[in-house]
């Protein structure tokens, strides 16, 4: 993946031409989120800019690639003046969660209730909150610990809907569910959160300023990853995270348009479809610049699907991102 | 063998749906009796191989449907006793994730007891987390139990989770694309498999562009990509693997589907 974004400049997306101070990148696994993070906060730190990158990509080799050893704490990245890099280990964070949890139980608890509490403490929705209580502190507060040292935060991943309802409900904060055979439970019969109400309220109040953040969906030119882009836009408006940008990753221009494998691929790419699944208003389609002769596409969507004339966005909710190949 | 249960998972998206049906149709080309349970709502495959082939039975379990069901149960008798704060804590935790693969499997389970006279294919699966959970709890012995009521068969009841570790009973087969993330996420999977005391049999490399033998050169940029995670799975994390090529069309139908799980050589 090529991305022109070295410098930030006009033909950059408007979420790094006038970026809010939060920028939180969500989409299913394995469609971009981390690549594009990670050049989004290089572009940012290039154009003058203290960013703080914060990622929780165990997957990734993002540490080989920027030469930084990961941390909990911000390190900066050798080469990139202004950028610092923090690391969150989710399964670490929920460990810890578990023997927070744990520790509260009462002492006659016998093993097989501990052992119950740890497993419904195991799921992904425990991993989620457990990681969202970890960065909640750089949002909350501006004078608060590490966060005022930086013009930007960016993370490569987002809180999910289900986090931030759960949290918002006051008997998250007072009391909890006893018993447990009901099978999952996300945060358990007593809270391990190391955040207070107080701390929650002023992340949420952050999250849903659109001055403050803008939630970037990263998505592939496939119905499955846009279908979930599209669930998720919705979860998160409703929530009053409105202020959201859509980038389609990995938009395919075959060289070789007779290759059995490559233009399929590209047709489907490029095809439109009767209705937008992102529920949009009509996005306008603009030239691509690194190769004139082929009009931008929102692919899904068939009335940005313009083979002829140029117009600006009007309006837009989303800006639309391809990743380019430059002429030689 | 004759007879077992296939279970087919993985993450949203890798093709689990259309794997499930190919193994089905191959089953039954091979002469075996089979039941395909799918979770796939827009139904294709359940629509087109109903009454195609002879000893295939294709049914379907709406996700949707069986997970709010689930949660109306839970609500009315847990949820019952609580004040209205402790409702709206209740039905927001239910809204977890977790909550559709126990209702999903607990729907799955009634079928599963076929798999002692003939094969049956399953396209989806709770975590080994939800497995546990589901055993550890008794949340099924109770259910089941009480479905049974007055049924003297029900005291010997296999759990699910007991019939998913015996391999000489289900043979579990793991999913995934041919890059990072999305292998990273199949091994935390079979991991948490591992937690449950279940092996997968086999993974299934699906969507590769190496299979396709393409000579676009962007394309090509990618194999070696493809390459590091194909080793990485078949050399690391699986005991058997098998590749299946990306196709411009999802196969759908007898005939595409039975054509997947016929050998080819590239």
């Amino acid at each position: 993946m090529l991305l022109l974004m070295n410098n930030v400049t006009s033909t950059s997306p408007g979420f790094l031409r006038e970026p809010t101070r939060f920028l939180f990148f969500t989409g299913k696994g394995g469609v971009g989120k981390t690549s594009l993070s990670t050049a989004a906060a290089i572009a940012l730190a290039d154009a003058g800019k203290r960013v703080l990158l914060v990622s929780t990509d165990a997957a990734s080799n993002l540490d080989e690639m920027l030469g930084v050893a990961l941390s909990n704490q911000p390190v900066p990245v050798p080469g990139v003046p202004g950028l610092s890099m923090l690391n969150i280990d989710p399964d670490a964070a929920a460990e810890a969660y578990r023997l927070r949890v744990l520790a509260q139980l009462a002492l006659d608890a016998s093993d097989d209730e501990r052992s119950t509490v740890r497993e419904q403490l195991s799921g992904a929705c425990t991993t989620e909150i457990a990681a969202f209580d970890e960065f909640a502190a750089l949002l909350a507060s501006e004078g608060d610990g590490d966060a005022h040292a930086y013009d930007h935060v960016i993370f490569d991943t987002a809180p999910t809907g289900h986090t931030l309802r759960l949290l918002s409900l006051p008997k998250a904060w007072s009391g909890f569910l006893a018993g447990n055979d009901r099978g999952a439970s996300c945060l358990g019969p007593h809270s391990g959160l190391k955040m207070q109400e107080v701390r929650f309220n002023a992340a949420l109040a952050a999250l849903s300023n659109a001055a403050r953040t803008t939630v970037i969906l990263v998505t592939r030119p496939d119905p499955r990853p846009m279908q979930e882009a599209a669930r998720t836009a919705e979860e998160l408006r409703t929530l009053g995270l409105s202020n959201q940008r859509l980038v389609i990753n990995g938009v395919f221009h075959a060289s070789r348009p007779d290759d059995p494998t490559a233009a399929p691929l590209r047709r489907w790419a490029s095809r439109p479809s009767r209705r937008c699944p992102m529920r949009w208003p009509a996005c306008r389609a603009t030239r691509c610049r690194c190769a004139p002769s082929t009009p931008w596409a929102c692919p899904p969507c068939a009335r940005c699907w313009a083979a002829g004339r140029c117009r600006p966005p009007r309006r837009m909710p989303a800006f639309l991102l391809r990743i380019c190949r430059p002429n030689p | 063998m004759g007879h077992g249960l296939i279970m087919v998972m993985g993450k949203g998206g890798v093709g689990k749906t259309t794997i499930a049906a190919a193994l089905a149709v191959g089953l039954v080309q091979r002469g075996h009796s089979v039941h395909l349970t799918t979770t796939d709502p827009a139904a294709h495959v359940a629509d087109t191989l109903n009454g195609s082939l002879t000893n295939l039975k294709v049914g379907r379990i709406d996700p949707k449907a069986e997970t709010e069901a689930y949660i109306a149960r839970i609500m009315a008798t847990r949820g019952k006793a609580l004040d209205e704060e402790g409702q709206a804590l209740l039905l927001e935790d239910l809204q977890s994730p977790c909550t559709e693969e126990v209702a999903v499997f607990h729907a799955f389970s009634r079928v599963v007891t076929q798999a002692r006279s003939a094969f049956v294919v399953l396209d989806t699966a709770p975590t080994g987390h939800s497995l546990l959970l589901m055993d550890a709890t008794g949340a099924y012995h109770r259910q089941t139990l009480q479905q049974y009521e007055g049924n003297a068969s029900a005291m010997h009841l296999i759990t699910p989770l007991m019939r998913l570790q015996d391999a000489s009973m289900t043979h579990v087969i793991l999913v995934t694309l041919p890059e990072v993330t999305p292998v990273s996420q199949a091994a935390a999977l079979q991991e948490d498999l591992r937690r449950a005391k279940i092996e997968p049999w086999a993974w299934v490399i699906n969507k590769s562009v190496a299979a396709t033998g393409t000579t676009d050169p962007l394309l090509q940029a990618r194999l070696a990509g493809e390459h590091r995670q194909t080793t990485r799975i078949a050399r690391g994390v699986a005991q058997r693997t098998f590749v299946l090529p990306w196709l411009p069309e999802s196969p759908v139908g007898v005939a595409a589907l039975g054509a997947l799980v016929t050998p080819r050589t590239l």
